[in-house]
């Protein structure tokens, strides 16, 4: 099992390394990237160093090229593939059926892995990934039960990656349109569902009131753990007078104690979200995971990590991973 | 922008409170220098920092660590960044972006020992103003592996080792001292802080309160002017 870690500078690259990644993800400084957020990624002078110290360890580092190109403006997609392939990365994660095309061509010797943006879930579209683009793996989004991962696997015949730690997304990724609404961003090609340039935090009468463009998400009293103001995960008021959650708390994604079960089901890799996060956090999620899959390859107890502090509102869920409705 | 809240502004019961009550009598006229000196060296050992916040055109910080009685403007201006100390009670120059919690916590941010988002979280820290600015200093100051021994220990490499040492043990000095300070905190501040909270709730049941008599007075004045339209309409249709 391929622990894939984030890294949204090269100082959590290094703190994802020390803390035992075999993988750690990174983008570009520019729109080619989900998570193209001011101050963070990587120029290509710092992914070309960033991967010789990663294969100097005997580790990899995928480049997420994961946006959509825009019409009449291929020009920055092309060349951020062009750039990876000649630095030498172990993978690029893209969502485009055209910039797959593009890299399958161009660079038919590096490995493709189709983003969690692609949306695939079904054994027909992941087949055609791979039959089309010789795509090697594909990231599931987060709406599949580990029963239908288990059955999935049985139907195609590329590599799985799943998301075991980090944002708590309710819906199928890659087609939420939620935060377009409220800010003409969305998370499909802006990589956020709360952009920090819509977001607005206040201060008022011991509460932490949040705000997304226009809208009023949350109002945090005094010593609740707060939240991002993602509109799925805000407090509203329905038809019962009372502010509460009508789609999801705030939580972050935790799957660790279903480890087991994700390495029978043959998932050949899990991915840790957050990018945009600090290197403390890549470092404290990175080394719990660390333990929890090396205990769980050798069929030992996973020792269960207390990641309270890290986690949004300080809670966590396996999510859709153990749903038991329907 | 400002922070309605004055309760709030009550300083966290830290171990530096009680250093801020010992260098009151320093004025911040002293710190500048200081201040200065350590944005310098910051700049010399961690030039990546300063490149990534470059991004941002003119834009300033007001940084209050909530239990000292200094407050740090940090400017970008024209790619270059600048720094100079304040007191929190002064009329602060204008700013767009305010980050404030305790000191200890401003600085495991600033060494990147702790992770922003989870103080966040955990209401350690509170921002204001342009988030988007204050994501893009949390990142710039996040890429590089500071060490606020090394941005002190000073140009003399020999005294290094005794320095980190050193460092080291006011450090976990300080963190006993911290937990102590949390404990001894809440038990003085549970009873006031649950009083206030009931008077919160009250505050807040008035404010619901207003809001529905506005709704409803909206809804007269909206009945009140259709049936005065109607009555026109009617006298109107009697011509
Ligand atoms: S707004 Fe919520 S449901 Fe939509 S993409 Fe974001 S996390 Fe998922």
């Amino acid at each position: 099992m391929e622990l894939v870690c984030p890294a949204g500078t090269p100082a959590s690259l290094r703190a994802a390394l020390d803390a035992g990644a075999d993988v750690v993800y990174v983008g570009f400084r520019d729109e080619t990237n989900a998570r193209n957020f001011p101050g963070l990624n990587f120029s290509p002078e710092e992914l070309e160093e960033s991967l010789e110290k990663a294969h100097d360890m005997g580790r990899q580092v995928y480049v997420a090229i994961n946006t959509y190109p825009q019409a009449g403006n291929l020009e920055p997609w092309y060349r951020a593939v062009d750039t990876a392939a000649r630095i030498g990365v172990d993978a690029v994660i893209l969502a485009d059926i055209g910039l797959l095309d593009y890299a399958k061509r161009q660079h038919p010797e590096l490995r493709r892995h189709l983003s969690v943006q692609a949306s695939a879930s079904n054994p027909e579209a992941i087949n055609f990934y791979h039959s089309a683009f010789d795509v090697q793996r594909v990231v599931l989004p987060r709406v599949l039960t580990v029963h239908e991962i288990a059955e999935l696997i049985k139907e195609i015949d590329v590599e799985t990656e799943v998301f075991a730690f980090g944002g708590m997304c309710v819906m199928a990724e890659g087609r939420c349109s939620l935060s377009s609404y409220a800010t003409g961003k969305s998370p499909n090609m802006n990589g956020v569902c709360s952009p920090a340039s819509h977001v607005e935090y206040e201060q008022r009468r011991g509460k932490l009131v949040s705000r997304l463009g226009e809208f009023t998400i949350n109002s945090f009293p005094n010593e609740e753990a707060a939240g991002y103001p993602t509109l799925c995960k805000g407090r509203f008021v329905g038809h019962t007078g009372e502010p509460s959650y009508l789609f999801e708390e705030p939580t972050s994604l935790n799957v660790m104690m279903l480890l087991p079960e994700l390495i029978q089901a043959g998932v050949k890799a899990l991915k840790i979200e957050g990018r945009q996060r600090g290197k403390a956090y890549v470092y404290q999620v990175v080394s719990g995971y660390r333990k929890a899959i090396d205990a769980a390859m050798k069929g030992e107890p996973v020792p269960l990590m207390d990641m309270g502090n890290i986690t949004e509102g300080t809670r966590s869920t396996a999510g859709a991973y153990e749903k038991n409705w329907r | 922008m400002h922070d309605k809240n004055a309760l709030l502004k009550m300083p966290p019961f830290t171990p530096m409170l009680f250093a801020g009550f010992m260098m009151r009598p320093v004025p911040a006229f002293f710190l500048k220098p200081v201040a200065k000196r350590v944005l310098a060296r910051m700049k010399k050992l961690y030039p990546e920092i300063f490149s990534r916040l470059a991004v941002l055109e003119n834009t300033k910080f007001l940084i209050t660590p909530t239990d000292l009685q200094y407050c740090f403007y940090l400017s970008v201006e024209e790619g270059q960044t600048y720094i100079d100390v304040g007191v929190n009670d002064a009329e602060h120059p204008e700013f767009q972006a305010a980050i404030s919690g305790p000191m200890i916590d401003l600085l495991k941010l600033l060494e990147g020992r702790v992770d922003g988002d989870a103080l966040f979280f955990s209401r350690a820290l509170n921002i204001e103003g342009d988030t988007e600015a204050v994501l893009t200093l949390r990142n710039a100051v996040d890429s590089a592996d500071v060490s606020l021994v090394d941005i002190l220990g000073g140009p003399v490499p020999f005294m290094k080792p005794g320095f980190d040492k050193l460092f080291s043990k006011i450090g976990s000095f300080f963190e006993y001292l911290e937990q102590d300070f949390e404990t001894v905190h809440r038990s003085i501040l549970l009873p006031i802080t649950r009083h206030m909270d009931e008077i919160d709730k009250e505050l807040d049941k008035s404010e619901d309160r207003m809001k529905k008599m506005d709704k409803e007075l909206v809804r007269i004045k909206a009945s009140l002017r259709k049936k005065q339209q109607s009555n026109h309409k009617f006298v109107g249709g009697m011509q």
